[in-house]
């Protein structure tokens, strides 16, 4: 109606909007405040944690299997202990660390070349964008864990396990990263095909102001609000992964544990009556993933220009 | 006996904050087989009142006060079973962009069957007759072929004919046109505007013309509407307001087509710009804008009068009319 | 004669149609329908003046002036200016021309972009062409620029969301001429706007004129836009020049019968009739190149010649330039 297009909107950056949004929807905030928490305990876990795990002393046998406080066990382990004596919480707590890394290194490399790639294909077209969106096709369509357990698997029996223990968290980051870029990058690549035909990407070109100056500085801007949904997601994803990848033992080395790796170890214990091991880890997991996709899809409900007036 | 009568119409917007009010006081007559044109730049609200009349305003939009009254009925008071009855049938509409009513996915000859069929109980071998006998009569030249084509082989004037033509199919009383000729080259305008008087003309149909454009209005239209910030700011004959408006708005308006200056010379433009929805300033609502306006403008709301010419609501007027010791005509005078 | 500032030389250009075709020949496409949007446009523009370009929608109007502003590449032709050919430069070669030739287009809601702020808007495009500008004498520019288009200074921070159609176009204008040109493109850059604010950017515009000594090629489907601010008028249709006339005598002696059927066409506030010269039919779609005058289809005074034979632009009695063949015979209006 003409009425309310010619109403200026008010707030209009675009983040002020979306914390307007967000602080007006109870789940949303709830959301936000579980993911903030989980970063800030990732952030803070070597303060938080009441043991050092990279300690020598972390790892005690005669402390084995203490089941958690309130079921009887050692006030020292407030969630219990595993097979090996290590204190749950604290491998809880730097198992978050790990896997909130890489799943959020994962996307920074996805976001990455997924920008680079849809900018170029969606400004530059012709050709170029054929092939990159061609070869996207193909890659999207081998499933991520398939290639991931593939390189992953070679990858240990070429170097070792040594060599992997120590570039494990490195690989892990770069394989889901490599291997998921084409969802960006068609998203990016949707965004600049809507935005290059503009009139202001015209002037800006009238004006003389360079390709590149074009691409990430007029069309990049106008294209994030949907990225910003699949940044969540992807996150959600990535660590989802990684946990699946590490519970197959091709993930994170025992010695640094992830989430994945913690539930994979406490596996085995479930029925023999320790199923703390793998319970707490698995719910630290779950919730973190809940509380993910519930602001992703809050995101996108606030961030779609035709969800809804406003 | 007007067909369709308004009556201190007020449609407001609910929002989270606050309550705004987008038409004020509006009230108006038509008359059987009238052509009546509603003018105003965007935001003065004459396309939300298009809307009210067929009840199609979309939330946070409601009626908030007032009556529609068409042959005894208002309007206001129906259910969505009784707007079956009206909308369509008695009122039809027709919008700027022909592709709002048209689906992109049906041929033209199956939307009109259907239109026809929901209407009345009769054969599709005659409600197709009377689709082709329609889509003649709005001049398409090769009806049977059309009938059979999708909307998106059409041409921009051709789909709006096609529009027309489903508007005219249950033969309504009222035909409310919102901008139906903006989207169109100048030739193409020319040829639907004829197109619709004549269609008025033979058929007796009342057009209600919503439109910003006077060089339009002075096509088609008998009377005139002019619209401000959601009030009826003056209203009457269109050759009248045309050729002698009151209003100082309309007069702005006016003046500041290219055709009123001397050509090279600098046009009269109205400063400032249509306060939106929430903005609207105290008193009369041009009085910001106005090169008349007084310090009664900025706090009394004028009402309307009979200038001798038009219905104008404007103090401006009601004091030259005092000076000269004219009578006051009455307020529907129209 | 002076040298014309620019000098457009059988101008062409088509688009290639969509492909149809697999994915798997994306190396090879076949050939689609092709969209011949400009077909042998000669045309100069002189230092001083304001041009008109007319024509309705598919005329080939703004494609020309994207391919004057190497935005697209003719598919033959030559652009010059001031002598030099810049059809054919590279990005960095054309720099100088850049700050020569600025555009405002028709959108003021799409030709801003909307993440960037006014101030930012404007510094890109003076640190572009003055990279020795320091922080103050960019910021200086800026503000000479926002109160020569009549904006306060205290809007800079602002992003373009915040404004009305108006104060956009006016943020427009301020970009174009924030590298000092001599030659402006307005590509309908009142079409978008309400009747009281087309005042407002017409009277800015021939201000700027004024002041700047600046040249227009303005295109525009406004007749009385025309007849208000033009010096002369190019009158295109189907991507083809049809007549090329002074102000004067383009609105007193219309030659082409396209020409005449526009003028009818427009409606005129001192009349309430409708054309006496109406034109049947539609703009036909420019996917073929038509072997005779592209106006044939509907041209009142048509005959087997015009089928057969591309007219010329031949120069007529009163000094304008006009391609037709009935013209060109003296054949008479029916």
């Amino acid at each position: 109606m003409n009425m309310f297009e010619r109403q200026p909107p008010t707030a209009p950056t675009r983040l002020s909007h979306l914390w307007g949004a967000i602080k007006s929807d109870k789940l949303a905030l709830l959301a936000l405040c579980i993911f903030s928490f989980y970063c800030l305990v990732a952030l803070l876990a070597p303060f938080l944690a009441p043991y050092d795990i990279d300690n020598p002393a972390f790892m005690d046998l005669i402390n084995g299997e203490l089941p958690p406080v309130w079921l009887g066990g050692d006030a020292a382990f407030f969630l219990g202990t595993d097979v090996q004596g290590r204190d749950i919480l604290s491998s809880i707590l730097y198992g978050t660390r790990l896997s909130l890394t890489i799943g959020i290194g994962a996307v920074l490399i996805q976001l990455c070349l997924g920008i680079c790639i849809g900018l170029l294909s969606g400004y530059l077209g012709g050709k170029l964008d054929a092939f990159l969106m061609r070869y996207a096709d193909i890659q999207l369509s081998f499933s991520t864990m398939m290639v991931a357990i593939v390189v992953l698997a070679v990858f240990q029996s070429m170097f070792g396990g040594a060599a992997y223990q120590q570039l494990a968290m490195l690989m892990l980051i770069l394989v889901l990263g490599v291997a998921e870029w084409p969802i960006f990058a068609r998203m990016v690549r949707a965004g600049v095909l809507a935005e290059k035909d503009k009139e202001y990407v015209d002037a800006a070109r009238i004006l003389g102001v360079s390709r590149s100056r074009i691409m990430f500085r007029h069309i990049l801007p106008n294209t994030v609000s949907p990225l910003m949904v699949i940044i969540t997601i992807q996150i959600a994803n990535a660590i989802v992964a990684e946990a699946a990848l590490s519970f197959l033992g091709l993930g994170m080395p025992p010695s640094q544990p992830s989430l994945g790796a913690l539930i994979a170890s406490g596996f085995d214990y479930i029925f023999a009556g320790a199923w703390w091991i793998a319970v707490f880890p698995s719910i630290t997991l779950v919730i973190l993933i809940f509380a993910m996709n519930l602001l992703g899809d809050s995101l996108r409900d606030h961030l779609n220009p035709n969800g809804g007036w406003r | 006996m007007a067909l369709l009568t308004v009556e201190h119409l007020q449609v407001d917007f609910r929002l989270r904050q606050q309550t705004l009010t987008a038409l004020y006081d509006i009230s108006f007559t038509l008359s059987p087989g009238e052509r009546l044109a509603i003018v105003g730049e965007s935001g003065a609200g004459k396309s939300l009142l298009g809307y009210a009349i067929v009840n199609l305003l979309r939330q946070p939009g409601y009626i908030s006060a007032g009556a529609i009254h068409f042959h005894e009925q208002n309007l206001t008071k129906l259910g969505s079973r009784q707007w079956q009855q009206i909308r369509g049938k008695k009122i039809a509409m027709i919008f700027q962009d022909p592709m709002v009513t048209l689906n992109p996915v049906l041929t033209v000859g199956e939307q009109m069957v259907e239109a026809i069929r929901a209407h009345q109980k009769i054969s599709a071998q005659a409600a197709k007759q009377l689709a082709i006998h329609k889509l003649s009569q709005v001049k398409i030249s090769a009806a049977e072929q059309r009938f059979e084509q999708y909307p998106h082989e059409l041409s921009g004037g051709m789909r709006q004919r096609v529009v027309i033509a489903i508007a005219m199919l249950l033969n309504p009383e009222i035909l409310i046109a919102d901008e139906p000729t903006t989207a169109l080259d100048v030739t193409i305008q020319a040829q639907i505007l004829h197109l619709l008087k004549q269609l008025c003309e033979e058929q007796g149909v009342a057009l209600i013309l919503i439109t910003h454009d006077f060089g339009v209005v002075s096509r088609i239209a008998e009377r005139t509407l002019v619209m401000y910030a959601g009030r009826i700011v003056e209203r009457g004959p269109t050759l009248e307001i045309i050729n002698d408006p009151q209003h100082p708005y309309t007069q702005g308006l006016l003046n500041a087509l290219p055709q009123m200056a001397l050509a090279g010379q600098r046009l009269n433009q109205i400063p400032g710009h249509m306060p939106s929805l929430g903005e609207h300033p105290s008193g009369c609502a041009f009085h910001p804008r106005c090169p008349y306006a007084t310090e009664k403008c900025r706090w009394q709301r004028p009402r309307p009068i009979y200038s001798g010419i038009s219905t104008v609501a404007c103090f401006a007027i009601e004091e030259l009319l005092a000076e000269t010791n004219l009578e006051e005509g009455d307020d529907n005078h129209d | 004669m002076t040298k014309p500032l620019i000098a457009l030389q059988q101008i062409e250009k088509s688009f290639r149609g969509k492909r149809r075709g697999h994915w798997f020949n994306w190396l090879k496409p076949s050939p689609g329908q092709d969209i011949h949007a400009l077909n042998g446009v000669t045309l100069t523009v002189h230092s001083g003046e304001t041009l008109c370009l007319v024509g309705e929608t598919g005329c080939g109007k703004s494609t020309l002036a994207r391919v004057l502003m190497g935005l697209v590449e003719p598919s033959a032709g030559e652009v010059h200016y001031r002598g030099k050919r810049i059809d054919q430069l590279s990005e960095q070669e054309r720099m100088p021309y850049r700050r020569q030739m600025q555009m405002v287009f028709q959108n003021p809601y799409a030709s801003l972009n909307p993440r960037m702020t006014v101030y930012q808007i404007l510094a890109e495009a003076i640190k572009l062409h003055h990279p020795s500008y320091g922080r103050q004498q960019v910021q200086d520019s800026i503000n000479e620029l926002l109160t020569s288009v009549g904006l306060p200074l205290d809007i800079q921070d602002r992003l373009p969301g915040e404004f009305s159609g108006g104060q956009r176009q006016r943020i427009a204008i301020a970009r174009a001429l924030s590298v000092e040109p001599e030659f402006i493109v307005a590509d309908e850059p009142l079409a978008a706007l309400d009747v009281s604010v087309q005042a407002q950017v017409l009277n800015l515009l021939m201000d700027k004129q004024q002041e700047r000594g600046l040249t227009y090629l303005f295109i525009t489907h406004d007749l009385a836009v025309v007849e208000h601010i033009a010096s002369r008028v190019v009158v295109m249709y189907l991507g083809r020049i049809c007549e090329i006339a002074s102000r004067e005598s383009l609105f007193s002696q219309p030659q082409h019968p396209y020409t005449q059927a526009l003028l009818a066409s427009i409606p005129r506030l001192d009349s309430l009739d409708n054309a006496p010269l109406q034109l049947e039919g539609e703009v036909p779609p420019p996917t073929s190149k038509p072997s005779g005058c592209s106006f044939c289809q509907r041209c009142p005074l048509v005959n087997q010649r015009c089928y057969e034979e591309v007219p010329r632009l031949l120069p007529q009695r009163n000094g304008s330039m006009v391609a037709c063949h009935a013209v060109e015979e003296g054949r008479a209006w029916k």
